[in-house]
């Protein structure tokens, strides 16, 4: 086997990889070869030195500025995410109330109690539009006699299902953790 | 009992920052002497570091348990400092040319290098392309299997063992020549 070959051998067994039975004829070339028998102990001498090189200690307090930074960054979207967990909540009570409107009142005050309860969740969720859109779709429909009142039930429903569907996406876009402080 | 790293992930994602804090403790020294290794004692290594643990927060919903969370935590610690590398040094060198400026007689600091040979060799490591430099770090000094350089450095095994056998023995060209022409 020529010094080439051996070369290879003496990286696999760098990498642990060299099978038993070219042990011994690396071994074989090894002891009569100088020029590998070097080879072999300076790669064999420098990554075991590799191993001894000084390695820097975290500093004090590393732990608490890390979390402290985690705390910062969380802030926002924690607000954020517990904002849209209170607002499927509230809508979810404004559909209650509403299907309670609809079997108590009547038409004449449901409009009333739907723009109290929507007001309210759109109170939470400020950036949701198409919440208010459909709001100002359901406000213009009842009034007119266009909706009736299971209709108005069915979309008050489908608006709460909406607000569900909000809350996912904010849980998408922040979803590693609810940020809560312990 | 010690909790599991598996119990400490669950907790973190359903809110516990306590239970990210208790990560933390456990892999600081791990995250400290990866990157330590990989980017060297540049003054960096605190800012790093934290900067690791704070891309792990913010993807620990990502992070698979088939694989230990030590490696997926060096993972993207070596992933902090190829991006630190890029940032500090928009070119690299290639491995080729690399090899070709190291000179291989003495320079001038050999002299002085002689009580410092491990300081010669942390400057050699540093001075690998980073492609080199990491397989080379992540198998020889922390110990990780084949299996677990693929997850980490994303490569196939063939690659890797290729990259590992030549970063040697770019370290043997850029630090044996020195012993060789140091007085006896």
């Amino acid at each position: 086997m020529n010094c080439d070959a051996i070369e290879n051998l003496i990286q696999r067994s760098l990498d642990h990889e060299l099978p038993d039975a070219l042990r011994r004829p690396l071994e074989a070339h090894l002891a009569s070869c100088p020029a590998c028998r070097a080879l072999h102990g300076e790669l064999a001498g420098l990554l075991a030195s590799l191993g001894s090189m000084a390695i820097e200690e975290p500093l004090a307090g590393f732990e608490e500025r890390v979390m402290e930074k985690i705390r910062r960054e969380a802030g926002p979207r924690g607000e954020a995410a517990s904002a849209a967990v209170v607002a499927l909540y509230v809508s979810m009570g404004a559909t209650a109330l509403l299907l309670a409107a609809a079997v108590l009142l009547g038409d004449a005050g449901v409009p009333d109690l739907l723009a109290s309860a929507w007001r309210g969740l759109l109170g939470f969720l400020g950036d949701a539009w198409v919440l208010q859109a459909g709001y100002d779709l359901l406000a213009g429909l009842v009034p007119g006699g266009i909706l009736s009142i299971p209709d108005t039930a069915a979309a008050a429903c489908g608006m709460t299902a909406l607000a569900a569907l909000l809350l996912g996406l904010r849980r998408l876009r922040a979803p590693e953790l609810k940020y809560a402080d312990h | 009992m010690e909790i599991s790293d598996q119990d400490l992930i669950q907790r973190c994602l359903s809110g516990r920052q306590d239970a990210f804090a208790a990560l933390i403790t456990r892999y600081q020294k791990l995250v400290f002497r990866v990157v330590t290794q990989m980017a060297g004692n540049t003054g960096e290594v605190d800012d790093l570091s934290q900067e690791v643990f704070l891309r792990v927060y913010r993807s620990l919903g990502t992070y698979r348990s088939e694989y230990r969370f030590a490696t997926w935590l060096i993972k993207i610690a070596t992933h902090v400092c190829f991006d630190s590398f890029r940032r500090r040094r928009p070119v690299a060198l290639e491995p080729e040319d690399a090899a070709q400026v190291s000179d291989p007689r003495p320079g001038p600091d050999v002299a002085l290098a002689e009580s410092g040979d491990l300081d010669d060799l942390r400057r050699a490591v540093q001075e690998l392309p980073e492609e080199y430099r990491a397989p080379l770090v992540l198998f020889h000094q922390q110990g990780l299997s084949y299996r677990e350089l693929i997850e980490v450095l994303n490569e196939p095994e063939s690659i890797i063992k290729n990259r590992l056998y030549r970063a040697r023995r770019m370290l043997r060209e850029k630090l044996i020549p020195q012993k060789e022409a140091m007085p006896t």
